[in-house]
């Protein structure tokens, strides 16, 4: 006799700050598995920055049923490798933001995404260039 | 270089992109190009934000659109 088991995993999506090389006290977040950029005056305000963007489009995504291939109300879509590189060298600043579904509109779906943050001192090498 | 955030607004409505400026409470815009690409758009600064030129790479990947192209009709 065999017995059926649903697993679920959940895993947080990880965001690196690093400084904006091309405006000064301005920080980056960049989602790893997202390609999501968003800007704030400090590494905190970055992460708290990348929240918001993703609630934002989390909420809007969800009110209009727009669902990508992977049926989330965003995009999973890698960023570019320099970024992924930056992780080696990062401080892993903990889960710190939560992004949340206000209208939940996705059967089955999870109500939120929490995110992971690492902070670079540096931008990545793609930055530099040019 | 960076570019502040009507430049950007306005360079969107050319290439026919919707900005939705009401969609929400926070300090972020939706771009929204009626075909299934959809981002966000930092205005931490209000009208004055400054978007870096990393922010507006990504801005054309996620809409699938030459980044030259959009920057050469900045």
């Amino acid at each position: 006799m065999s017995t059926a088991v649903e697993v679920t995993v959940e895993f947080p999506l990880r965001i690196v700050i690093y400084p904006a090389p091309d405006l000064k006290g301005q920080w980056i977040a960049h989602g790893l598995e997202t390609d999501i950029v968003t800007q704030g005056d400090s590494p905190e305000h970055a992460i708290e920055m990348m929240g918001d963007a993703m609630k934002t489009l989390i909420d809007y995504s969800s009110r209009r049923h727009l669902t990508g291939r992977q049926g989330l109300p965003f995009v999973l879509r890698p960023a570019p490798r320099e970024v992924w590189d930056l992780i080696g060298e990062s401080v892993p600043s903990g889960l710190i933001a939560r992004a949340t579904i206000a209208r939940a509109s996705i059967k089955g779906g999870p109500s939120a995404w929490p995110l992971y943050s690492f902070v670079s001192d540096k931008p990545p090498a793609f930055a530099n260039a040019g | 270089m960076p570019v502040r955030y009507p430049r950007i607004r306005r360079r969107l409505k050319q290439l026919g992109i919707r900005l939705n400026e009401r969609s929400g409470k926070g300090s972020h815009v939706v771009v929204d190009d009626g075909k299934g690409h959809v981002y966000t758009l930092p205005l931490h600064h209000g009208q004055q934000t400054e978007l870096s030129d990393t922010y507006v790479r990504a801005l054309c990947r996620a809409l699938e659109i030459d980044y030259q192209t959009f920057k050469d009709g900045l």
